[in-house]
């Protein structure tokens, strides 16, 4: 993997988007089980109509562990200092997640050279259902 | 209408001890279906510069009992797990997690209020977990706001 240098990103400059998916209900259980999050509307059909949802739909955190993936994927699983995401709409089993994101500023803290990230997930249909944000620490060349 | 005991703001709940495991970084990885092999091999890991296997930046998540802290403040509020949205989610990261290591986890309810939205009033409950190790460094903080719907206040 080639390491990213501060000197290699600016404001602009875009992350390598990151396609995960389709979500299958397999993968739902999978995560559910990893996470200890058993909440069954994410596997439960039943669970999920009873929740006022057309079906099953993935963890919120799951699609934010895609967003992770895409910034590690870029900037190394070092990279990251904060780390913050919203959940605005749904993605339901079957559905595919797009991941992308934008650098909107870099500075340096005294020694520590920081990336601003603005990132976002969209699902099957175009919607955006994470809007994210990150804040990352690379190495200089200098 | 959901209940939600404006009250419990403040409340910290005890801390309990997660030891980060192997088995279960590589059953997370697989779950989210990152290949990265730093996740799942030392000599990868080491290859890399890194002194040990890494966790992917969500895993603090996983770091809960059978009962999540969400559903412990659920209980203690007697709302139904149906009632609820995952609305917002931070991390902090100050030291990697490291496998072998056990964690305090400690869980505190930093806020709660109410917004009036289309569905109806609903309530916001923005928990905040810190993430210990064995000599109390802080080495992750977490923050999470649920959503309860059809929320109304109460003591």
């Amino acid at each position: 993997m080639n390491k990213l240098y501060f000197e290699d990103v600016d404001m602009g400059t875009s992350i390598p988007s990151l396609r995960k998916g389709p979500i299958s209900r397999t993968q739902l259980v999978k995560y559910a089980g990893a996470s200890r999050d058993f909440n069954p509307v994410h596997f439960d059909e039943e669970a999920a109509k009873k929740a006022g949802m057309k079906s099953c739909f993935a963890q919120g955190m799951l699609n934010m562990a895609f967003l992770g993936q895409m910034l590690t994927d870029w900037a190394g699983v070092d990279s990251i200092k904060k780390f913050g995401a919203r959940f605005v709409a749904i993605v339901y089993q079957g559905e595919s997640v797009l991941c992308k994101g934008e650098v909107k500023s870099k500075r340096s803290e005294g020694d520590e050279h920081l990336v601003d990230c603005e990132i976002w997930a969209e699902n099957s249909r175009g919607e955006t259902v994470v809007k994210g944000w990150a804040t990352l620490k690379l190495p200089s060349r200098r | 209408m959901n209940k939600v005991r404006t009250s419990m703001t403040g409340k910290k709940y005890p801390p309990q001890n997660f030891e980060v495991e192997k088995g279960r970084i590589y059953d997370f990885v697989n779950a989210i279906e990152d290949p990265n092999p730093v996740y799942r091999y030392e000599e990868a890991a080491k290859a890399q510069g890194f002194e040990h296997i890494m966790v992917p930046p969500t895993y603090p998540i996983a770091l809960r009992g059978e009962k999540g802290d969400t559903q412990m403040m659920l209980e203690d509020m007697g709302i139904d797990m149906s009632q609820i949205l995952h609305g917002q989610q931070e991390f902090e990261y100050f030291k990697p997690l490291r496998p072998g290591e056990t964690y305090v986890v400690q869980t505190t309810i930093k806020d709660i209020y109410f917004k009036e939205g289309r569905a109806g009033k609903m309530a916001f409950v923005v928990m905040e977990n810190s993430y210990r190790d064995s000599a109390n460094y802080l080495c992750v903080l977490a923050r999470k706001t649920i959503i309860i719907r059809n929320a109304e206040p109460a003591e």
